[in-house]
């Protein structure tokens, strides 16, 4: 790559502005899918780009180009210049950084299993052994998917300031995907296995079962039964507590909606606000997981943060510009999809604390409820404190006991009552791979969801018919 | 300098040579967006993305490589690993042909050359108009953004079909904030168009935070089976995704569509007529052509309730022995099927009118995201900006509680349908009055 060319833009346009920094993405990759027992798609996929941002008199200009010759560079430089010239004449704002350190650095996730190191055919082989796995549990599943990615990311950061990083990221997915019908009823079901890891993510996993598992869960929806809403115990799988733990508190605790007075966490710091039973972190040093980087997209090294401690909310989540606005340090934690897009405060892997609840001891002290298992979609509402997640399915829990299969349900609440209302937490934390959106079309960002299961005593569950 | 076009044909010269049948498309768009903050244009973007998709097939094995930046480098690049992949794959039974060129259709405008020409100043301006809108008016703009874009794309492939075009987009998202006393609603406006003229940003917005001011101070709402009317907004978020899979030809045609198998027959409420158009004047998804090169068409697909067609692309079409409904999407391998301009006809009524003829429900202008399954229309979605409807009149906002239901059976429980529509991106959506509609609280 051209860094010594664009180190020196760097240098030539500085004295124009207050900041400028530059993203480069490079990544390329492979999907393979299978659909009903046949290779279906063998796709090659391969995206770079490079993204300026600068910042005169208060305001942001961005320039990017996905073509890195150096007139295409050298005309983005000009661009961002132009349209933030234009703009602090015509509509000055009053943005600021935080005085973070510049870094130097190579890092890079280590693989035990390098991707080239396999074979296409192996990988065909695999997926369509898994594919058939599916199919191999019951006639009535007439859909059978597998998506297979791989990809490697190797991201450059350079700023006036001197920080020069390169990450390099690798990820891979496995996605698991069955449907079932019977008669006018159909049922789907899904799993995901991945991280940031080589080939070897798939060898260890134990990928019939899993497959096995997926197909059988879409055959018992078959006889799920829809039951009667209402308010009612519910405890939550892992993904649903992470989904939650992300939703419900995560975006609320995400300093840009703080300052906007978007977060029903505003003011809360050094409050309690949950029970003494749930502590909630974002960590974006754990080896590997989907959510985890080195550095952040503005240089900030990445962090471990305990956002609520015992119900006790102890600070929010920073980039370099909300911690200017604040007066503190960011807290690495500036993010965007990709380098020709805005960087907000994001997330990386935000779960609950494990307790010291096992499973069987949450379930047996509940009289009526239901235990929530997998997410479809998870909707934050920040600013009333609202929350919804769509889980894949239920199951009904009358007096400790398991005993009858519900469709997918929807559960939602307010989140200060429902921390208030958490009254046990697992003692197993399950981490998966996932997605963020913010903002708007096209900016999400890896995060993990999970953490353990937890029960809250009261919450609103919606079935539908 | 090589433009969009001359690297389609460079690729397709050059990929055609190791293979029996290829498909190239090449892509650039230029963007340009602000970020409003705070009731703050702080952010301005200029972006030059460019893409190209080389698609190779010899003895029905098919290799797919996308690859972003067009250069020369990048072409021959992308070229040599679809070849590689198409080398390693098994081969496709379903795959027939490519198609050959046929005569396009007489669409309405696309292009809107006012959007390519608006100076930066001028787009900023407009970004500082709104503004002064909601601060007149006490709101504060959270978060938005307003895009222009101004896209060229080209579709060649070895059997003639040989399409270049420009297409515009404005887009613009905004979430508003009012507050009355201590209490706060959020309120959120999504609208994408292809014509500057059709952008009514300044009443749109006026529109949502009047909505989003009257959801501040908010009862619990009463659970059961209502009578409610749902505005575009939100007869919108639970089509977008649960339509375009229910109608896709290929799910119907592996038995993922709750419709497989229903072709002619009721699927819906006799008061519902569905139309999919990729000719429609400044329509959101008008081109001459499909995404594999077959000419645009509008058709009926239910009408008064009847299912009369699903949407195909060639590949699914050639599989069921009909003709392609012009459908075919972007995406590849196929099968590859999307809806284009998706109209729902609109009634005779005002919206006044269908809350008028409610005894006692709900009005229901906006909902959430509203992740409906699409194999089975179920959902449950958090109800924030909705109303009393008592005795025909629009009461107080109501809130806490989920809209919980099945979009397919809502659609089969229609009551009446507003006779104004309103455009979002592809769709236009009228209002829709729906009994029985299961709140839970």
């Amino acid at each position: 790559m051209e860094l010594e060319f664009i180190e020196n833009l760097i240098d030539k346009y500085s004295s124009e502005v207050d900041f400028i920094d530059v993203r480069i993405n490079k990544t390329s990759g492979m999907i393979l899918g299978t659909e009903n027992g046949k290779l279906k798609r063998v796709q090659s996929i391969a995206v770079e780009g490079l993204g300026i941002r600068i910042l005169k008199n208060g305001c942001w200009g961005i320039g990017a180009t996905d073509v890195l010759d150096r007139p295409l560079i050298e005309n983005a430089f000009k661009r961002a210049l132009s349209m933030v010239s234009a703009l602090t004449k015509r509509a000055p704002a009053e943005v600021k950084l935080s005085e973070e350190k510049a870094y130097r650095d190579f890092c890079e996730y280590k693989v035990r299993i390098p991707f080239e190191d396999i074979s296409l055919e192996e990988k065909k082989k695999l997926i369509l052994s898994i594919d058939i796995d599916m199919r191999k549990v019951d006639p009535r599943i007439i859909g059978s998917y597998v998506n297979y990615v791989e990809a490697i990311n190797e991201k450059v950061y350079l700023n006036s300031e001197g920080a020069n990083i390169i990450q390099k990221i690798p990820s891979i997915f496995l996605i698991f995907r069955a449907i079932a019908r019977e008669g006018v009823n159909l049922q789907a079901y899904f799993d995901v296995v991945g991280g940031h890891y080589g080939y070897e993510k798939v060898r260890e996993a134990d990928i019939t079962r899993i497959a096995t598992k997926t197909a059988e869960k879409a055959i018992e929806m078959l006889r799920a039964e829809a039951l009667k809403g209402g308010e009612m115990t519910v405890i939550m799988d892992s993904r649903v507590s992470g989904t939650f733990a992300h939703e419900v508190f995560g975006h609320a605790a995400e300093a840009d909606n703080v300052l906007r007075a978007k977060s029903f966490l505003y003011g809360l710091v050094g409050k309690k606000i949950g029970s003494e039973e749930v502590s909630i972190i974002d960590d974006a040093t754990i080896p590997q997981a989907h959510g985890s980087y080195f550095y952040d997209d503005e240089g900030v090294p990445a962090q471990r943060k305990i956002l609520l401690d015992k119900g006790i909310l102890k600070g929010y989540m920073h980039s370099r510009e909300t911690a200017a606005e604040m007066n503190v340090n960011s807290t690495g934690n500036g993010r965007a999809q990709g380098y020709d897009r805005r960087i907000y405060v994001r997330m990386s892997n935000t779960f609950i604390a494990q307790g010291d609840w096992s499973f069987e001891e949450m379930v047996e002290d509940v009289k009526h409820g239901i235990y929530v298992e997998g997410v479809s979609g998870g909707m934050e509402d920040p600013i009333g404190g609202g929350f919804q997640v769509n889980a894949l399915r239920a199951r009904l829990i009358e007096k400790g006991e398991f005993t009858k299969l519900l469709k997918a349900v929807s559960i939602s609440g307010r989140a200060l009552e429902i921390l208030n209302n958490i009254d046990a937490v697992g003692k197993e934390l399950l981490l998966e791979p996932g997605t963020c959106g913010k903002g708007y079309a096209g900016d999400t960002v890896p995060v993990t969801t999970g953490g353990p299961p937890v029960r809250v005593k009261k919450m609103l569950v919606g079935l539908a018919r | 300098m090589l433009d969009v076009k001359d690297y389609a044909e460079l690729a397709l010269k050059e990929s055609i040579k190791e293979c029996d049948q290829a498909e190239v498309l090449t892509l650039t768009t230029i963007r340009r967006r602000l970020l409003l903050e705070d009731n703050k244009v702080n952010y301005v973007e200029f972006s030059k993305n460019s893409r190209i998709r080389v698609m190779v097939i010899r003895d029905k094995k098919i290799g797919v490589v996308s690859q972003s930046g067009l250069s020369k480098p990048n072409v021959y690049e992308t070229i040599s690993r679809a070849l590689e992949l198409m080398r390693n794959s098994e081969p496709d039974p379903d795959f027939e042909t490519l198609i050959s060129p046929m005569k396009l259709s007489e669409v309405g405008a696309y292009f809107d050359k006012n959007i390519l020409e608006l100076s930066d100043e001028e787009l900023i301006d407009r970004g500082t108009d709104v503004i002064k809108v909601v601060e007149s008016k006490n709101g504060i703009i959270t978060q938005g953004e307003l895009e222009l874009s101004t896209s060229t794309l080209c579709l060649l492939n070895s059997e003639g079909v040989n399409v270049c075009g420009q297409r515009t987009n404005i887009v613009y998202n905004f979430t508003l904030m009012a507050s009355e006393d201590t209490n706060t609603s959020e309120g959120f406006l999504m609208r994408g168009y292809t014509f500057l003229e059709d952008a009514k940003l300044e009443s749109d917005i006026e529109w949502m935070l009047d909505l989003t001011r009257r959801t501040t101070k908010v009862k619990k709402v009463k659970g059961g089976l209502l009578d409610v009317v749902l505005g575009p907004d939100a007869l919108y978020e639970l089509l977008r995704y649960t339509l375009p899979y229910a109608l896709n030809g290929d799910h119907a045609r592996k038995h993922r569509s709750p419709f497989t198998g229903r072709l002619n027959s009721q699927i819906f409420s006799e008061n519902l007529t569905i139309i999919d158009d990729g000719t429609l004047p400044k329509g959101y998804a008008t081109f001459p052509c499909d995404g594999e090169g077959h000419p645009m068409r509008r058709k009926t697909v239910v009408d008064r309730g009847i299912l009369k067609t699903f949407l195909l692309d060639h590949y699914t079409a050639v599989k069921v022995g009909v003709e392609s409904t012009g459908n075919a999407g972007t995406n590849r391998p196929f099968p590859s099927i999307s809806p284009t301009n998706l109209i729902i006809a609109h009634g005779n009524k005002s919206i006044e009118e269908l809350i008028g003829e409610i005894d006692k429900g709900l009005y229901i202008p906006r909902i959430p995201p509203a992740m409906v399954n699409p194999l089975t229309g179920q959902f449950s979605v958090e109800l924030r900006q909705a109303f009393r409807i008592e005795r025909g009149e629009i009461g107080e906002a109501v809130r806490w509680g989920m809209l919980s239901d099945n979009v397919y059976g809502m659609l089969n429980r229609i009551i009446s349908i507003s006779r104004t529509s309103t455009k979002i991106y592809n769709f236009i959506v009228p209002a829709i009055s729906i009994s029985n509609t299961k709140i839970e609280a």
